[in-house]
């Protein structure tokens, strides 16, 4: 019978030594550690693992780029694991290719079940990482409709509700753009007019939910 | 397995208990500790102090504050050694003569590091042996 190449990438050596005698009872396991990213590419250099069990603090980079990074190399199951799951960290890991997420609280039987339903096709999820999960992805649905509706703005306005998010005023955002307050004013009431919105603030709260801290829209500038 | 029969009754080897919220580190201190009696119970918020004073362990190994902070209310009056394992700080304290101190010489919580620590604090209480 083949048995399944797990590799278990994390830093510490405790969880890498609990997965290893764990599975070591098991006769269709056969583990490979892996203390960092760089471990990992070594240990993937001859031959690709069936299932990766990697910690979301991997050092040097971080689970989730290892995830993208490996998927890179080898068509390797990815399940990342973690002591305290965000959504924002189970939605990134997903999106980086991970096929599941599980608590490193896990209790030992289900360690070996998700493991087995990996290579059956099944993604290992907890009930309660699914539902952060989506809370997660209905995040993203109304960051994608408020991006969608930011698309009525032009270039100048969305520079100009960048300003406005990170709370300048009239006269600061002239400064920063070069342009005179009125032109500033009237670049506002549009923003107001295009996007329905009834107030700055609304204005600075929608700016937020479309482009949040992930990205800048236009070229980044500050407020000095 | 019923109650008593997780109590061995006697033994040559040291009695540990090790009180886990993370089950997996169970399965790895077990191993680590071959030289002792291990028993390893799930620390789901339950009655730590209660727990211990039920097995008269040798010693405990816990890896949270809460566990640890319980286990140190018994271990003070019964002079027993605690081993917490920190896991997000990655380090291991020991609890003995009524106080905490880093231990295992900066290495963080390794099965080596565990089964020194546990193993010393068991001699300086006068031996390994029950």
């Amino acid at each position: 019978m083949r048995r399944t190449r797990i590799l278990v990438a994390d830093s510490l050596q405790i969880f890498r030594s609990g997965v290893r005698n764990l599975l070591a009872r098991e006769s269709d396991f056969e583990i490979i550690e892996a203390e960092s990213f760089d471990d990992v590419l070594r240990a993937v250099e001859l031959d690709c693992p069936d299932i990766a069990l990697i910690d979301l603090e991997l050092p040097p980079y971080g689970g989730v780029s290892a995830v993208q990074r490996l998927r890179k190399r080898c068509s390797t199951y990815t399940i990342v694991w973690s002591f305290e799951p965000s959504r924002e960290t189970v939605l990134a890991a997903v999106r980086a290719g991970a096929h599941g997420f599980l608590h490193k609280e896990i209790s030992p039987e289900g360690l070996v079940r998700a493991l087995r339903g990996v290579v059956q096709g099944e993604a290992p999820l907890s009930r309660d990482l699914a539902s952060l999960m989506i809370d997660a992805l209905h995040g993203l649905d109304e960051r994608t409709r408020a991006r969608d509706r930011a698309g009525v703005l032009s270039s100048r306005e969305r520079e100009v509700l960048d300003l406005v998010a990170q709370g300048a005023r009239n006269r600061q955002i002239a400064a920063a753009l070069t342009i005179s307050e009125f032109t500033v004013k009237r670049h506002v009431q549009n923003i107001l007019q295009k996007l329905e919105l009834p107030s700055r603030k609304a204005a600075a709260t929608f700016y937020r939910t479309a482009f949040g801290q992930e990205e800048a829209p236009v070229a980044a500038t500050q407020i000095a | 397995m019923k109650l008593h029969q997780l109590r061995p009754a006697q033994t040559t080897r040291p009695l540990v208990a090790v009180v886990c919220a993370v089950p997996l580190l169970g399965e790895a201190v077990g191993s680590a500790l071959e030289f002792a009696e291990v028993h390893t119970f799930s620390d789901r918020g339950g009655d730590v102090a209660g727990l211990l004073r039920w097995l008269h362990p040798d010693a405990v190994v816990v890896d949270s504050e809460r566990a640890a902070r319980e286990a140190a209310s018994y271990a003070r009056e019964h002079g027993l050694p605690i081993v917490h394992l920190e896991l997000r700080d990655n380090e291991l304290r020991l609890f003995r003569a009524g106080r905490w101190e880093a231990a295992g010489n900066g290495e963080g919580p390794t099965p080596e590091a565990i089964r020194n620590v546990v193993a010393g604090a068991l001699f300086a209480r006068g031996g390994p042996v029950r």
